[in-house]
């Protein structure tokens, strides 16, 4: 079966900057509010509880993926081993988990446009340009996705710092006593539920072959989820020290809810609409990458050249997808307690598991033409 | 129907889907087949192109003119798979908007046919004749000399000493018959002047007169050379020997002829473009062949100041409308024997000159490899200018940045063949070609080198600020005032809203109108005559800072915005870039005044994302920023001169490194940076590097 | 309704793409690949856009 003609190769800086932001876009949405429901005063714990068990099971797929399938993506690892039937099916699954994340953080966005900056637009047009924005970057390709993200990182990061240092004047250390919260095994539980957020294994495990080194892969999955993991914690840290513990599980778009606080003197004051410009474009690169994964798995998964010209579908899919939720609450639902909740399956056992699956068969295969 | 190719590409897909730009970087192996692929269609092109050509030239094409123009256009448009049609224009060769594909053989079969008709002797694959009468009219038929009064054709007798004459007594004309070349057969022409030819000998007594001919083209000359260095040392001062007929082009050319630059050929191919760049062809009876002798010295303007470039420190000289004088200005810069300049020749009608220049050894082969095969793809009648050419070998001539940097300053082309560009020159062009090119060169200015660093910095610093205000502030301006009026501070608002009251536009309007004055202005300013130049300053200045305010049509906080806008758009310093930035400034206002700052966002990222897969000659144009790239810092700010040591990576070139790593090794200041950057090595400077 | 069908015209064209591809894959792998996913997205990405525009401006 051929592979996909993407002939992209992304070097250890763009990768990380593109799986950092992937990542990281999540203090924009609603993860701050998320993390919040489960550890209260302690919320800036799960990130981290998070971040550490991505980072070890990161570091156990890249072992495996270096050690057994070096210059494999997943999918061909599955293709080689378990056969094209599974393979497909695997890229199929991928792909639909996938672009159901992009639908539902479409929707959320949208929403949060709707309410903030644009309240007269209707969100078909909202919805429609965003999703044409990002299947042309989508249509660029990895590199071009990869290349952006490379400029987006400093504005997100940049965006991120001032985020929290410009409400300064806001900050309550005692909003974050005591210390663990709701108590530890809801910080945990909370951690579990929102760790799906880390879909950079995914990612990495696609983006295998098109590393420059693949060598490098393993400190770019350090470095990105290290960088994650602080901008992540910092902004919970600063949602937590200016708001109510109660009250952060309550704003829809916390980020937005910061940003309006904002007020240094007479001249620095109600910047949320510049923050509209880092949150619309780092939106844009997250949702661009989540959507190339789900059309590069496709590709991969049923040996076709190229994924461009499914573009189109995969675009029109997402926005219908992301429509069909009657209201904002079942649209937050649906992200919150399915997709976050269950995201784990996909994003971390599912790689993990058919990389061991795939491991034991070779080694059956190599014993028994031995 | 004919269907538009971008409505096409909606409702078809074909395997453009999966092809690849060229790219710099050594193909890895999983990219060779779809290189292959593109790379056969070229070739195949290519050779397509070639045996056109070859087909083309039996029947004279370019002095004669000879061409049939519906089987010459046909030819171009090849395609092989309408060979029907293409037989019917084949039939109708007089026909000149029969535009509609031949096969090529048919079109070798037809022009071989018609080129006898057309020119029965002069073709320009012929040999020069002997005879100095066939040449003669070979000339005028080439350079149609009975109508076109620009080519001199000057006879002239050398007077050489008959020492042979004396031995053998024969008479000179005895001799003619004895040479090689059927000289007999021309007794027509040549049957005129024999009384004269005959009168001159007995005339002289001992002397034995060669019939020569001089040929050049009026205009183009030097005709004081012409005077003093070919028709007064073979007219008067002539005192050789007579030489045996086949040596007198020889002899001429090795004692008579005092000019710097002479060269022997003996193929019109050769000696018509040579004539017609402005050296004049000697032609001697009885040798065929001819004499090039250098006397171009055509009116040009001379070296003046860079018009478009100006700077305060640094060189001021630009190039000018002289081919050679813009080589020789840059080789003057880089005296470097690997600075190699490679001729080209663009245009099937009317040739014209193109330079490919590069430094040997620093530039990546692959490079100029590309460079070639793109320039020789070009198949024009004529090509005029760089601008065309520019247009020719582009990347994608519809991206609003600019693939290639154009520049009339030599210094900046010296420095960027160093760097490992290569520069491309056209014909009597003030504008030189660099390629490849990446985003942020636009934006940098040679004086940037010139300055000490801090400052060369602050230009640049300021130079981005001009470019994102000269493209954003219209935007920013409309999607403030329409969208987030609550991002202003309250006494601003009101202000605003005050200076507003009177206007009775919406802002967009307003802007538009501004913006449609001011592009007005510029445009007017550059076509005016300069003696009423002085008015358009008056007038703009009066109708857009005063007029409209007092009549109420425009806000004044609006004017300061379009003032600011123009200003900024007018500090970028490439010409190119400029235009787009003036263009796509309307695209961002559209989408802010329309979606506010989400539409701005959107329609800047999807800019980005264009510009970040956009290659320009195989180099991503936003190197080395993304792709990041570890290189000299040259990209927003200038580094000082002694670390920039090495050449921009992208560029892939042979020879990394361009100074030492540490090159002010007596320097308490810096040397510990280097020692720290490179090691111990950089103490014993000739090996430390890795040159 | 005039929106509805004005709407309709983009997930037609999607169709009608998603079909060319489909076709073009077929022509140039032959057997090699799976065609029919094209098919089975193209149609329900249709399906789901055309709902969503009938509930949004129909129903």
């Amino acid at each position: 079966m051929p592979r996909v003609q993407e002939k992209a190769h992304v070097g250890a800086k763009e990768l990380t900057a593109m799986t950092t932001v992937l990542v990281a876009i999540h203090v924009f949405l609603d993860y701050p509010a998320y993390v919040s429901k489960y550890g209260l005063e302690a919320a800036w714990m799960e990130p981290v509880v998070s971040g550490v068990a991505a980072l070890i099971l990161f570091l156990c797929a890249e072992t495996m993926l270096r050690r057994y399938f070096p210059n494999d993506s997943i999918v061909e690892v599955v293709r080689g081993t378990l056969g094209p039937w599974v393979a497909a099916c695997i890229a199929l699954v991928f792909a639909a988990y996938l672009i159901l994340i992009t639908a539902s953080i479409m929707r959320e966005f949208m929403e949060n446009v709707i309410t903030s900056v644009l309240p007269a637009t209707p969100i078909l047009v909202v919805g429609g340009l965003f999703i044409l924005t990002v299947g042309y970057m989508v249509h660029t390709g990895l590199e071009g996705i990869a290349r952006v993200s490379t400029m987006a990182w400093p504005v997100l990061v940049l965006g991120v710092l001032a985020l929290c240092l410009l409400t300064i004047n806001y900050w309550h250390p005692y909003f974050l006593v005591p210390f663990w919260g709701k108590g530890p095994r809801q910080v945990l539980l909370g951690s579990a539920n929102s760790a799906a957020i880390f879909l950079n294994v995914l990612l990495l495990c696609v983006v295998y072959p098109h590393a420059h080194n693949p060598r490098d892969l393993r400190r770019v999955g350090v470095i990105s989820t290290v960088q994650t993991v602080i901008l992540l914690t910092g902004f919970v840290l600063c949602y937590h020290m200016v708001f109510a513990p109660e009250e952060t599980t309550k704003l829809a778009s916390p980020m937005y809810a910061v940003a309006r606080l904002i007020h240094i003197g007479h001249f620095i004051q109600r910047l949320e609409s510049v923050f509209v410009f880092m949150w619309v474009s780092a939106a844009v690169v997250k949702l661009a990458i989540t959507l190339w994964s789900a059309a590069y798995l496709l590709a991969a998964g049923f040996g076709w050249p190229t994924y461009r010209p499914l573009l189109p579908a995969l675009c029109l899919l997402c926005l219908a997808i992301s429509l069909l939720p009657h209201d904002v609450a079942s649209a937050f639902d649906l992200h919150g307690d399915v997709l976050m909740r269950w995201g784990w399956v996909i994003a971390f056992a599912a790689p993990l598991l058919l990389l061991g699956a795939g491991i034991l068969r070779r080694r059956r295969e190599r014993a028994r033409r031995a | 129907m004919n269907v538009p190719a971008w409505l096409a590409r909606l409702f078809t897909i074909d395997d453009g889907v999966v092809e690849e730009p060229f790219s710099l970087l050594e193909d890895r192996p999983g990219q060779a087949q779809a290189g292959a692929d593109t790379g056969a269609a070229d070739g195949a092109g290519e050779r397509n192109a070639e045996t056109d050509k070859g087909g083309q030239g039996r029947d004279g094409e370019s002095a004669g003119g000879a061409a049939p123009d519906a089987g010459d256009r046909a030819a171009r448009a090849d395609s092989p798979g309408q060979a029907d049609s293409a037989r019917e224009a084949g039939a109708e060769p007089g026909e000149v908007e029969v535009i509609r594909p031949i096969p090529l053989e048919a079109y070798i079969r037809q022009s071989a046919q018609a080129s006898p008709e057309k020119s029965p002797e002069a073709g320009l694959e012929d040999k020069v004749p002997a005879e100095i009468g066939r040449v003669r009219k070979a000339v005028e038929q080439l350079f149609h000399a009975d109508v076109n009064k620009d080519i001199v054709i000057r006879e002239f007798i050398i007077q050489a000493e008959s020492r042979g004459q004396a031995k053998d007594g024969k008479p000179a004309e005895s001799q003619v018959p004895a040479e090689p070349r059927g000289h007999a057969v021309a007794g027509g022409p040549a049957a005129s002047q024999e009384p004269t030819q005959d009168g001159s000998p007995a005339a002289g007594g001992g002397k034995k007169p060669w019939r020569a001919l001089a040929v050049f083209v009026d205009g183009l000359v030097d005709k004081m050379t012409i005077n003093t260095h070919i028709l007064q040392p073979l007219m008067l001062l002539t005192a050789i020997a007579d030489e045996p007929v086949e040596r007198r082009l020889q002899t001429v050319s090795e004692a008579l002829l005092p000019g710097n630059q002479v060269t022997k050929f003996e193929d019109w191919k050769d000696i018509v473009p040579g004539i017609l760049s402005g050296c004049t062809a000697v032609f001697v009876d009885g040798s065929p062949g001819a004499l090039i002798v250098e006397t171009r010295g055509w009116e040009h303007r001379t070296v003046g100041l860079a018009q478009t470039e100006t700077v305060v420190r640094g060189p001021h000289e630009g190039f000018t409308e002289s081919f050679r004088a813009n080589t020789g200005l840059v080789r003057a810069e880089l005296r470097c024997k690997d600075l190699i300049t490679e001729m080209m020749h663009v245009g099937r009608l009317a040739p014209t000159d193109v330079a490919l220049m590069y430094v040997q050894g620093v530039v990546n082969p692959k490079l100029v490899d590309e460079v070639k095969r793109r320039i020789q793809a070009i198949d024009v009648d004529y090509l005029p200018d760089s601008g065309l050419l520019e247009q020719f070998i582009e990347d994608n001539p519809r991206l609003v940045v600019p693939n290639t940097l154009t520049t009339e300053r030599p210094d900046r082309i010296a420095h960027m063949l160093m760097e490992g560009h290569v520069a491309i020159f056209v014909g009597n062009s003030p504008f030189a070609i660099a390629v490849p090119v990446v985003f942020w060169q636009l934006v940098h200015s040679p004086e940037d080198a010139y300055l000490r660093f801090p400052f060369g910095s602050f230009l640049r610093l300021l130079r981005w600020l001009a470019l994102s205000l000269a493209l954003l502030t219209p935007a920013l301006y409309v999607s403030i005032t329409n969208y987030h009026p609550e991002m202003i501070p309250t006494d601003l608002m009101l202000a605003i809203a005050g200076s507003r009251e009177q206007v009775p536009f919406p802002v967009i309007t307003e802007i538009l109108m501004m913006e449609f004055s001011i592009e007005l202005i510029r445009e007017a300013g550059i076509r005016i005559p300069s003696v009423i130049g002085p008015t358009i300053g008056i007038v703009g200045a009066l109708i857009i800072g005063q007029a409209a305010v007092q009549a109420g049509i425009v806000s004044p906080l609006l004017v300061i915005v379009i003032a600011v806008t123009a200003l900024a758009s007018f500090a970028i310093p490439n010409y190119n870039l400029a235009f787009g930035v003036r263009t796509m400034r309307f695209v961002f206002l559209a989408a802010a005044a329309v979606f506010g700052f989400y539409g701005l966002t959107l329609a800047l990222c999807w800019a980005a994302a264009r510009l970040a897969v956009q290659k320009s000659f195989g180099v991503p144009m936003l190197s080395p920023v993304a792709p990041r790239m570890d290189t000299s810092k040259d990209v927003f700010l200038r580094g000082p001169a002694f670390v920039m040591n090495q050449r921009p990576v992208f560029l892939q070139t042979q020879k990394a490194w361009r100074e030492q790593p540490a090159s002010r090794p007596w320097s308490k200041a810096t040397m510990p940076n280097a020692l720290r950057r490179f090691g111990d090595s950089v103490r014993s400077p000739r090996k430390g590097g890795k040159h | 309704m005039l929106s509805f069908v004005l709407l309709l015209i983009v997930p037609l064209w999607m169709l009608f793409y998603t079909v060319q591809f489909g076709r073009w894959l077929r022509r140039r792998e032959g057997q090699n690949v799976m065609v029919w996913p094209v098919y089975g997205i193209g149609a329900v990405s249709f399906g789901l856009s055309v709902y969503v525009l009938w509930r949004m401006f129909l129903s």
